[in-house]
């Protein structure tokens, strides 16, 4: 079993195990707020300009399965909040660049034609905040 | 230094940084000396129509204005601070300056700005959807198959920047089939209707969604459609995405370059309850009701990250309600501006705000600053509310109207004569007939005032060469719901009836138009257009005091103004791009009426103020 298998399965583990806690918060300010359908969850705070850059960039790009709402859970779509990402065992960046240009057969699009080297970065840069 | 003079000192620049921090903003939209120039480009011609915006260091708010066919532009009275202060057009750079501003001294900047090819993300999503390729009829059609099935919950700018190969966009449709379909109208405000047409026959049972339910209008048209939509994004969105011949909007000229645009960031964290934004600083506080009364908390308004604001044209649109915007509003009798909850509507005759909370319909009353909830709805209202002239509060439901009486507190229902029409929007005419659109039979139901008499005024369909017999076909037996249409839906979304005038107005968020109805004798009169709304989702629709009919447009970075007397449309832009303004109010309190778009996919509400009279546009 080679790196990027384990890392794989890994990762849909982690996928199919919801953040629970994060996922109230968001429930319960959506229940409060009026008018908002999806929220996003308090992260590091956003400090170099890659970092701001990859905070836009996820929230373009990957806040539809990565950011938990009420009506996801309801409907059993297990968002992993990818909170603390690098600070889980077993995560890497070079696994994770990887996934991000893979993805995940019928759970996560590839991003392979989408990013530009310097987009990957600034991405990184704020996974490794969240 | 004496320390007297130190304290003078230490207090001035108090007085100094607190005025940077919250700065008051100018109710005149009047031309003043702070803050003037020019815009060239690098041949030294003067640029009408390009936006300038500035921003004072720890404000909230944002003002902008446009350039005139001398290339100059001007802002109204600024307070003191320091500012931050860009120029912006598409197909040229952003030059960003940094100045002083000081009341009563003025500041002169002039910006070049180089030409520049321009960044498909850039455009807004109605200049994207009409730069997608239109050879063929099959590109055409395809272009009503995506807006029709994708944009209601995806603004396209947004996802047209991506490039997806085949399986990618299947996995991602796979995703769309659970979440479209979540929900259950009349039960919920939103949501998958009854398995069938509305007004048709029920589908044969059997067949069941991706969430194991009978399967209903959402997911038919999305099955329906599903291989010609893969085939088609993978290759205007794919892997080798075809080289986009960009189609902008042009800058805007005349009238439409005289406008001020003040944009007031809101709160991302919010404690819950309806929100109210002063104009005049900027704060905005939140009224909630707990144990019966009515407690006001104060919001602080983070600095957001620039890249996520749209105020960078180049950074694109971002996706739907992330941004924490709002999606209605109403003025206040206050001047405040009340946001953040469902089905808003202001009742300025007896000050107060209405609103649909749950299975109640609730009303701020303004002066008071008090909260008060009206129960016993049987299901939660959709998406309108609208007072008479008695002051009883119309809603729209998703079976038709509900009236309350609000001294009694009686509720009264009206079922559209169409079942399962999906009533969205209401407004109230001068005769205090109550109308809804029926956003999935491209008609109007009124409810007579004087009789209770219900009938339908449809609206002509939408025709195209380009759409097949297999399209009409689906059109007939499955039609529309909120986020799904069949091709050839006009989608009358929005609405409201002129109070004071003879009309009534719908939004056409899938054909690009703003239909006009007599409410005098309840027919069609015509459908109001130009081909920069063909993809630009007209939405919501108000008349103000000189019957100008003002509208926003979902899908496009614009605002809307159509002269119903001689049929002109003039398009205003806005500032920010991927806005998906979608409510409207206007505020008939000043001489020329000021129209406030709040933003639903960027945390911002925009005043536009006319430097004009826009009753003679």
């Amino acid at each position: 079993m080679n790196g990027s298998l384990v890392l794989r399965l890994l990762l849909l583990f982690l996928l199919a195990s919801l953040p629970i806690s994060v996922a109230a918060r968001v429930a319960a300010q959506e229940e409060g707020g009026g008018g908002a359908s999806a929220l996003g969850v308090t992260v590091g705070k956003l400090q170099t300009e890659e970092q701001k850059r990859g905070d836009a960039i996820f929230h373009k790009n990957c806040h539809l399965c990565h950011i938990a709402t009420g009506q996801k859970r309801s409907l059993k779509i297990n968002a992993d909040e990818l909170v603390g990402l690098f600070k889980r065992p077993n995560i890497n960046e070079q696994g994770v660049r990887q996934l991000i240009q893979t993805g995940i057969p019928k759970r996560m699009p590839s991003f392979q034609y989408n990013f530009t080297p310097a987009e990957v970065d600034d991405l990184i840069a704020y996974l490794k905040i969240r | 230094m004496s320390r007297s003079r130190v304290m003078f000192l230490v207090f001035a620049l108090a007085s100094i940084a607190f005025s940077t921090r919250l700065p008051a903003v100018s109710p005149s939209a009047a031309r003043s000396m702070e803050l003037t120039g020019t815009v060239k480009d690098a041949g030294g011609k003067p640029l009408e129509g390009v936006a300038v915006s500035a921003k004072a260091e720890g404000s909230s708010m944002t003002t902008s204005v446009w350039t005139n066919q001398d290339g100059a532009f001007a802002f109204p009275a600024l307070e003191a601070g320091r500012y931050r202060v860009w120029a912006q057009a598409i197909g040229f750079d952003r030059p960003v300056a940094d100045m002083p501003v000081t009341p009563g001294h003025g500041t002169r900047q002039d910006f070049t700005l180089k030409a520049v090819e321009i960044i498909p993300r850039s455009l807004s999503t109605a200049e994207w959807m009409q730069s997608l390729p239109s050879e063929t009829s099959f590109d055409r059609r395809m272009k009503m198959v995506v807006l029709n099935n994708c944009s209601n919950c995806h603004l396209p700018a947004n996802w047209l920047e991506k490039h997806f190969d085949a399986d990618s966009w299947n996995t991602v449709l796979d995703y769309m089939e659970k979440i479209a379909p979540d929900g259950d109208v009349p039960e919920s405000s939103a949501g998958d209707p009854p398995g069938r047409r509305a007004g048709g026959a029920e589908f044969p049972k059997g067949e069941l969604d991706a969430n194991g339910q009978p399967i209903s209008v959402h997911t038919k048209l999305m099955r329906f459609y599903r291989s010609d939509l893969v085939e088609y994004l993978t290759r205007v969105a794919g892997p080798k995405a075809l080289p986009l011949k960009a189609k902008p909007f042009p800058r805007p000229t005349g009238v439409a370059t005289q406008i001020v645009v003040t944009e007031y960031d809101l709160p991302f964290n919010r404690p819950g309850g309806v929100g109210k934004l002063d104009p005049g600083t900027g704060k905005v506080s939140f009224l909630q009701m707990r144990e019966g009364k009515t407690i006001v908390q104060d919001a602080t308004i983070d600095a957001r990250n620039e890249y996520r604001s749209g105020s960078d044209w180049s950074w694109g649109t971002r996706d739907e309600h992330l941004e924490r915007g709002t999606h209605d509003i109403a003025i206040g009798v206050d001047g405040n501006v009340y946001f953040g909850m469902n089905a808003m509507s202001p009742d300025p005759a007896r000050g107060y705000v209405w609103y649909s909370n749950g299975r109640a319909i609730t009303r701020v009353d303004v002066k008071a600053g008090a909260l008060k909830s009206y129960p016993g709805l049987r299901y939660p209202l959709s998406h309108g509310t609208q007072v008479d002239s008695k002051g009883n509060v119309w809603g729209s439901f998703g079976l038709g109207f509900v009236r309350l009486n609000v001294d009694s507190g009686e509720i009264k229902e009206f079922n559209t004569a169409t079942p399962y029409s999906r009533p969205y929007d209401v407004g109230v005419d001068r005769f205090d007939n109550a109308w809804v659109s029926q956003l999935a039979l491209d008609r109007l139901a009124v409810v007579d005032g004087k009789t209770g008499e219900v009938k339908e005024v449809a609206l002509p369909p939408l025709t195209s060469p380009d759409l097949r017999p297999e399209d009409l076909e689906i059109l007939r037996t499955v039609g529309s719901w909120d986020h799904n249409a069949a091709p050839g839906q006009q989608g009358p979304r929005r609405m409201s009836a002129d109070a004071r005038g003879d009309y009534v107005y719908t939004g056409l968020y899938w054909a690009g138009g703003i239909a006009q109805i007599d409410a005098r004798t309840k027919t069609f009169v015509k459908i109001h257009s130009l081909p920069e709304l063909r993809w630009a989702q007209p939405y919501k629709p108000i008349a103000d005091k000189n019957h100008m009919v003002w509208f926003s447009n979902s899908a496009a970075d614009i605002l809307g103004q159509l002269n119903p007397n001689t049929g002109k449309i003039t398009l205003y832009p806005l500032p920010t791009r991927g806005t998906n303004s979608r409510h409207l109010a206007v505020d008939d309190t000043t001489d020329v009426p000021t129209v406030w778009v709040p933003y639903t996919a960027a945390g911002k509400v925009a005043r536009v103020q006319f430097r004009f009279d826009t009753s003679k546009n």
